[in-house]
């Protein structure tokens, strides 16, 4: 028998370690985005700040953990609900996919601002 | 969902309370994750008369307006209750707090109407049409 995997010590404990690096990260982009910039923020002012690869970095961090704590959360809410054994893990597979696949866009997204075109 | 909501207004107190915003606002933020995803792609829907910094420059400016503002404070409250109702979690749950959860939750809304009132002037101008 398959063991049952979309529940469970792992999630939950990754949940509350992104939640505490998402308090830190928001702070840190928020401030990135409105406070040490000069404004209207236009596509200028994002380019210069990931002309340097570490805020590429950052940006792509921030984007799996908030995906990552989202989709999570909402399966969370789903398991809340009652769902089946049978319907719990094809909506994991389902979020999961999704997470992987919008990470992949936002990628994809943040590619122009730091002067890669693929 | 209907069990959810009799649970909620069975237990209501500051306990329920808190959890009925957590999973709001966090419902809202997961669809603002994807709205600012949507929205930051423009830089990938540039129409052939525009370059792709137009195209993002002019999604931007569409927030601009009251209504658009009115939308950033609410998920700027969005990101702070959830933040500090999850935080209050984490601190109880790893610092074997329990005993302190309902004193924490007053230190949650204070401290939630605390960043919030000092967040309001710089949205103010924007709400009014400058």
């Amino acid at each position: 028998m398959m063991r049952d995997r979309t529940g469970g010590m792992w999630p939950w404990l990754l949940q509350r370690i992104t939640a505490v690096l998402l308090v830190g990260g928001l702070a840190v982009h928020f401030t990135a985005t409105h406070f040490a910039v000069e404004r209207p923020l236009t596509f200028e002012v994002v380019r210069e700040r990931l002309l340097s690869p570490a805020w590429v970095w950052f940006d792509l961090l921030l984007l799996g953990l908030a995906l990552y704590h989202g989709l999570n959360g909402l399966h969370g809410v789903l398991l809340d609900h009652g769902i089946g054994p049978a319907v719990r893990r094809g909506s994991a597979w389902t979020l999961g996919a999704l997470g992987v696949a919008t990470f992949v866009v936002g990628a994809w997204i943040l590619a122009p601002f730091a002067g890669v075109s693929p | 969902m209907r069990g959810w909501l009799r649970d909620v207004f069975l237990n209501l107190g500051p306990s329920a309370i808190s959890h009925a915003l957590m999973r709001l606002t966090g419902l809202a933020l997961v669809v603002y994750l994807f709205l600012h995803i949507w929205t930051v792609g423009a830089v990938r829907r540039t129409a052939a008369t525009r370059t792709p910094a137009e195209s993002f420059d002019a999604a931007l400016r569409a927030y601009d307006t009251p209504a658009g503002h009115l939308v950033e404070f609410l998920l700027l409250a969005c990101v702070v209750v959830h933040a500090l109702c999850g935080l209050r979690i984490v601190v109880a749950d790893w610092f074997g707090l329990t005993r302190s959860q309902r004193g924490m939750l007053w230190g949650v809304a204070a401290a939630g109407a605390a960043i919030l009132a000092v967040a309001v002037p710089f949205f103010l101008p924007h709400l009014v049409g400058r």
